[in-house]
């Protein structure tokens, strides 16, 4: 595998930040989990990555943050280092909400007075410069997801990762962070890409989704959503957007079909 | 975006009711409470009591009774007797002062050990089962040889507290160091830090609560240690241990059980003393910190 450190222009159109180019993965035990996965990711574009459990979505990410190397194809992803939003917030506990937000500016010895603005900034972005001082047990699950969020945001990155970070919460909250995501997507325009087992959530964040098909995990269909951002919860009573979920999971469904065919 | 989702949220130990309430709760603790719990156990000890007066008044013959002298006898001899107080006080401070020493210094050999250990799988294999090893030999055994090498005085005695509390540090610090959740890890694997940063930053901190555990047991295993030393080592300094086989020989009965009952309350406010730091340290953020013993 070629491993480019910087993003390299592609004609025409404005440079792609993350481009993954045929990246397979192969596991040591011979599993193949990614085969001929192509992926390009614009500054401005949220790309959600669709699919049932088990398709490799996860694994796609974690090729792109470094956590794990592809075995096959070329990844090309930007000099500085993505944010990554967990699924589950993964705060530090003797961190107060300023101390888990800052952490990454203190590893890499930013100066003290930009690590303020920053992270004043970041706790602005997600609403909580008011529990800035509370500890994560302190907090609610989902202002602990919005100080997790507040820590992928601080290091302003261009490009941001998040692997299912609303999968643990409850419907209401759920749908309430993501019209915060939105905002915070239409406020900083960097380029995500978002993992998630959900169709209307795919479908609400994203500028483009993929759908993926499992065991290989390779893309099934790739489905533009044209809504702008910063989009809010009346969107989901639209009828176009009902039409692009039906779209989203009738291309889901083929993909599942597959793989329960294979079982048999 | 505000504090409104909180009540979406299964957590009953989560504090911030209102958007207004953005301090950090302080604890409570209410008297009466303190005073509840209090109580089982001092009725425990009344039994006790009761139970020891009968022994002495109703089991023994007066002739025999200075194999159990009646509980205020003790206390008579022990807190108000000038003579025995303070050699009991003196004896007890020089075993608290070999205890301390012993305790910082199997503290600190056992962090230091477990984190080596923590970092490098080989150096686990081949130091581990040495630890082991000193768990398993009776140090009882060993004692009469430190004294033979190292002589019969404060030396020796800190050795064998060292000895004797060490297994606990290195276990439980390892222990910590090796149970950090792995969502954690990965918050650090993004940022490919590296490994002091790391340690530094997610393993040691995380490690605390595990760290006290050890020092919990390890502060009561040395006591023992400074008394068990002062049994075998005769020289230097006369320890808490030594006086109460003193007292022994001169069938000094009250002498005796007062004696016993300080070494206890030594052992006691050992454990309590690191407790406190603990609470104090990881209580904040720590479950075990937030219950009380």
């Amino acid at each position: 595998m070629t491993f480019v450190e910087t993003g390299q222009g592609v004609a025409a159109a404005p440079a792609a930040i993350l481009s993954l180019q045929q990246v397979a993965k192969t596991w040591p035990d011979g599993t193949h989990a990614l085969e001929e996965v192509d992926l390009d990711l614009r500054k401005g574009e949220l790309v959600t990555l669709v699919g049932p459990s088990g398709c490799g979505k996860s694994t796609v990410l974690r090729i792109v943050a470094g956590l794990d190397a592809a075995t096959g194809g070329q990844v090309v992803v930007p000099e500085q280092l993505p944010g990554f939003v967990f699924q589950q917030p993964n705060l530090l506990p003797w961190r107060s909400v300023v101390g888990n937000v800052e952490l990454f500016l203190q590893l890499d010895k930013a100066p003290a007075d930009a690590r303020r603005e920053a992270v004043d900034d970041a706790l602005e972005l997600v609403g909580l410069e008011r529990f800035r001082d509370h500890l994560p047990h302190q907090l609610s699950g989902g202002m602990q997801m919005r100080a997790a969020l507040a820590r992928a945001l601080v290091t302003r990155p261009e490009l941001l990762l998040f692997d299912e970070p609303f999968a643990a919460v409850d419907e209401l909250l759920r749908e309430r962070l993501q019209e915060e995501l939105s905002r915070l997507f239409a406020a900083r325009r960097f380029a995500g890409l978002f993992i998630t087992h959900s169709v209307a959530e795919a479908v609400f964040l994203s500028t483009r989704v993929m759908v993926m098909t499992p065991q290989p995990g390779t893309i099934e269909e790739v489905i533009d959503v044209p809504f702008p951002h910063p989009r809010v919860a009346e969107l989901r009573f639209d009828s176009d957007f009902v039409d692009l979920c039906h779209r989203v999971s009738r291309s889901m469904r083929r993909a599942g079909s597959d793989l329960e065919v294979e079982n048999r | 975006m505000t504090a409104l989702d909180v009540k979406n949220e299964a957590r009953p130990r989560t504090v911030p009711v209102a958007p207004a309430a953005a301090k950090p709760p302080a604890k409570r603790r209410r008297p009466t409470r303190l005073l509840l719990d209090a109580l089982p156990p001092l009725a425990v000890a009344g039994v006790v009591v009761a139970g020891w007066y009968a022994a002495t008044y109703l089991l023994l013959t007066p002739q025999r009774r200075f194999l159990l002298p009646p509980p205020h006898a003790v206390v008579q001899k022990g807190l108000f007797d000038a003579q025995a107080r303070g050699e009991i006080f003196h004896a007890v401070l020089s075993t608290a002062r070999v205890a301390a020493f012993g305790l910082v210094i199997a503290s600190l050999l056992g962090i230091t050990l477990a984190i080596a250990m923590s970092q490098a799988r080989w150096v686990q294999r081949s130091l581990y089962p040495w630890a082991i090893l000193l768990q398993t030999v009776p140090i009882l055994a060993i004692v009469p040889l430190i004294g033979f090498w190292w002589g019969f005085d404060f030396r020796s005695r800190v050795l064998v507290c060292v000895l004797i509390s060490l297994f606990p540090m290195i276990t439980n610090t390892l222990f910590g160091l090796q149970s950090v959740p792995s969502g954690l890890h990965d918050v650090f694997s993004i940022r490919r830090v590296s490994r002091v940063s790391r340690l530094v930053h997610l393993e040691l901190p995380a490690a605390l609560p595990s760290i006290f555990t050890g020092l919990r047991i390890s502060a009561g295993l040395s006591v023992i240690g400074a008394i068990v030393g002062d049994f075998f080592f005769r020289q230097g300094d006369p320890g808490i241990g030594r006086l109460i086989d003193n007292y022994r020989a001169q069938l000094a009965s009250e002498q005796l059980f007062a004696a016993i009952f300080a070494s206890s309350l030594l052992g006691l406010l050992a454990f309590l003393l690191v407790g406190a730091i603990g609470n104090r340290t990881v209580g904040r953020w720590h479950d075990s910190g937030r219950r009380r013993p």
